[in-house]
């Protein structure tokens, strides 16, 4: 393959992954209304399109059109800088997501993952949580004390829960024997096991994880309304307010339900029979299902996401970093001492 | 030749952020240099092929140390941030020259050039296996006594930290 | 007596197969699969009480008033009563009432035959409260609150009731609902047969 070819390949596989990225996730502000509205019982948006379908371009306009407001009190550089530093380690995960097997098209081999490098995982992890910084500059640059406080939270909930969802993940890493984001998948399809069989444990816990890392109830505190006036955003307006929510609540929640798909649910791998094998009801589209079961199982897991979000309450912050330190990392010791015995019985 | 460039841009980003971090008189902007140049050098690491040290390059020093810095630094009023303190230049001025002496070294280190092992045995092992087994190989082999003399030393410092940051219950006899 | 009331605490099972949040969940997503029960606002509209607190109007002369009330206080005024146009007595009594200054501006007219009619009522409403103090004072059930509850405008001018707008809300509710027997609450399928559709028009003030 010439260095062409090869430049050319990755242009498009970024292009595609950041216009999917944004377009789905502006979108999935109209499924998070509609979910939330039919919870409470109400229809949500009905009236731009038919069931609301244009909302998110109707809401998108209007935050465009917005005046664009600036703290006079506030450090402006640092300001405008908060809203790329959330917005770029957010779409950075999908870099090493793999979203289906290996294609063949036009001639060449394609893996549909950005960089396959071999310690994907734990880029993943430290991309995801370099959102932070965007979250506790934009508290401080505000220079409000709400904006300071929500910042503060999130930082504290990051720096608990990054230790227990890197911890969670070592259980599957050290079944696949393997960091590499597409070798994981490769070795729950060889092994004929979805890891989330192995590991029950740690799933619950990277579950957790997931909805404390993205702000999602009942570990929102970083945005309680009633308290804080959604915290770290209060200072900003218009298209500039749309787009924390948008990275932290959606682009976020995509990436990480992406990689818990990887970790723990076979990735593009149909249904498993623990051990057995899998049953393919799409096998139809032939070398096309495997994507389908990856927005398939990622589509589950953010509408669970979004049930338990217009479910529970939310926790206090130091209940919060009680459960991370105090029942959450311990737990994902145990598995990983687990793990240790299970691991060798698996053959590779 | 790409990894040439590659080394060459991550390396004069460090050094902007470096000379940064030494000039910025507002500390959240110290703390932001100081990232940037975490990040390039942890691009350096990827350019180099050390995939593994990059990714914890990020994660450590760049997430979880300096978000510390940002949390206590996000807590100072900005009043005091207006206000132009004096850097302490006396403990700086006596520092520069082991700082120096440190820059020779590694100067007469580069000249010289040094290797961990002979016949290229960890290049052939990385593409074989991949960067995690050599880290993990030459932790348990090489440095082994090392390695669980701190891990042992970090156990410990923990169960101190921990013991520190417990609140005493009073009792009155 | 204070009687404590406390939830029955989880059980170590319970707690670790998180059976509180599996019977929150059970809630909403039964909730999530229901009928809806909103109204959709701009394209249906539900019908209020017979006795909301509305816009003002003005019931007109139409041989409902009550008596002897009405005809006290027409003999007392020296009032002529026109049939089809509003029962006012320029009492003043609900500008008495009024908490608000200058919330009334009312003035009568004096006909030839030495006889008084009302020929200015006008009521800002950019500084009423709808307390309904001056419904309350009214004598002779004149002045009422109606079921109309889309009060905005596009300008001021269009807040200030004025007697025209006052009596062409009381004649389109005497049409619709005088008649409507006095009950707090009906079910819905009673009130939209009673009720129907709402075409009033509001003129634009040209000058204020």
């Amino acid at each position: 393959m010439s260095i062409v070819a090869l430049g050319i390949i990755i242009a498009i596989k970024v292009v595609v992954i950041l216009a999917i990225i944004l377009g789905i996730g502006a979108y999935l502000t109209l499924v998070e209304r509609k979910v939330a509205a039919h919870i409470q019982r109400r229809p949500g948006p009905m009236v731009v399109g038919w069931h609301g379908l244009l909302q998110p371009l109707a809401d998108g306009i209007k935050l465009l059109t917005k005046e664009d407001i600036l703290p006079s009190s506030a450090n402006q550089v640092l300001y405008n800088l908060a809203i790329i530093m959330a917005l770029v380690p957010a779409s950075l995960v999908f870099a090493v997501v793999p979203f289906g097997p290996e294609i063949h098209v036009f001639g060449y081999d394609v893996k549909p993952i950005l960089t396959d490098v071999n310690i994907g995982i734990i880029m993943a992890f430290a991309f995801g949580s370099l959102a932070v910084y965007g979250v506790a500059l934009s508290g401080w640059a505000s220079n409000s004390k709400y904006a300071l406080i929500g910042a503060l939270r999130k930082a504290g909930i990051i720096i608990s829960y990054e230790v227990v969802i890197t911890f969670a993940a070592l259980g599957p890493i050290m079944l696949a024997k393997s960091l590499s984001t597409y070798d994981i998948v490769m070795a729950q399809i060889h092994q004929k096991v979805w890891y989330i069989f192995l590991q029950p444990i740690s799933f619950v816990v990277f579950v957790f994880a997931l909805l404390a890392e993205t702000g999602r109830v009942p570990f929102d505190i970083q945005e309680a309304e009633a308290e804080l006036v959604t915290g770290f955003t209060v200072e900003y307006g218009g298209m500039k307010f749309g787009l924390f929510p948008l990275v932290e609540w959606y682009v976020e929640v995509l990436s990480l339900s992406s990689i818990l798909t990887v970790l723990y649910l076979g990735g593009w791998s149909p249904i498993n029979i623990p051990f057995v094998g899998f049953v393919d009801p799409l096998f139809f589209l032939g070398p096309w299902s495997g994507f389908i079961w990856f927005i398939i199982k990622v589509t589950i897991l953010f509408l669970l996401v979004l049930w338990l979000h217009w479910t529970l309450p939310r926790y206090r912050i130091d209940q919060i970093t009680t459960i991370a330190w105090k029942v959450m990392l311990p737990l994902a010791l145990f598995n990983i001492l687990i793990t240790a015995f299970i691991a060798p019985l698996l053959r590779g | 030749m790409l990894n040439q460039i590659a080394f060459y841009l991550f390396g004069s980003i460090s050094i902007i952020c470096g000379l940064g971090v030494v000039s910025a008189s507002n500390p959240i902007y110290v703390v932001l240099w100081l990232l940037g140049a975490l990040i390039a050098i942890s691009g350096i690491f990827f350019s180099a092929g050390a995939e593994l040290l990059g990714a914890l390059q990020l994660m450590v020093y760049v997430v979880a140390i300096a978000v510390f810095y940002i949390l206590i630094i996000t807590a100072v009023p900005w009043r005091k941030l207006h206000k132009n303190e004096q850097h302490n230049r006396l403990i700086g001025v006596t520092v520069l020259p082991f700082i120096a002496l440190l820059y020779v070294e590694a100067f007469i280190v580069g000249i010289s050039g040094v290797s961990i092992t002979k016949n290229k045995i960890i290049e052939t092992i990385t593409k074989n296996y991949g960067n995690a087994e050599v880290i993990g190989i030459k932790l348990f082999s090489t440095y082994f006594w090392a390695f669980e003399l701190m891990s042992v030393l970090l156990l410990i410092s923990m169960i101190g930290a921990i013991l520190l940051g417990r609140k005493e219950e009073k009792t009155y006899d | 007596m204070i009687k404590k009331v406390f939830e029955k605490p989880l059980n170590f099972l319970e707690t670790i197969l998180f059976l509180d949040f599996i019977k929150g969940m059970s809630i909403t997503i039964k909730q999530a699969f229901t009928k809806t029960i909103t109204t959709h606002y701009p394209y249906e509209k539900l019908t209020p009480p017979k006795r909301f607190r509305g816009f003002f109007g003005h019931k007109t002369v139409n041989g409902l008033e009550p008596q002897p009330a009405f005809d006290e206080w027409v003999e007392r005024m020296k009032i002529e009563p026109r049939p089809g146009q509003s029962r006012c007595v320029v009492c003043y009594l609900c500008k008495k009432a009024c908490p608000v200054p200058d919330l009334f501006e009312i003035d009568g007219q004096k006909l030839e035959n030495g006889k008084k009619v009302v020929s200015v009522f006008n009521m800002n409403l950019m500084l009423c409260t709808f307390c309904g103090l001056c419904v309350d004072a009214c004598p002779v059930d004149c002045l009422f609150q109606s079921d109309i509850h889309e009060t905005a405008s596009f300008s001021r001018k269009d807040s200030i009731l004025n007697l025209e707008k006052l009596e062409a809300i009381g004649k389109s509710w005497q049409d619709r609902r005088e008649h409507e027997p006095d009950r707090i609450w009906i079910d819905d399928d009673a009130r939209q047969a009673l009720w129907r559709e709402n075409k009033l028009n509001l003129k634009k003030v040209d000058n204020a």
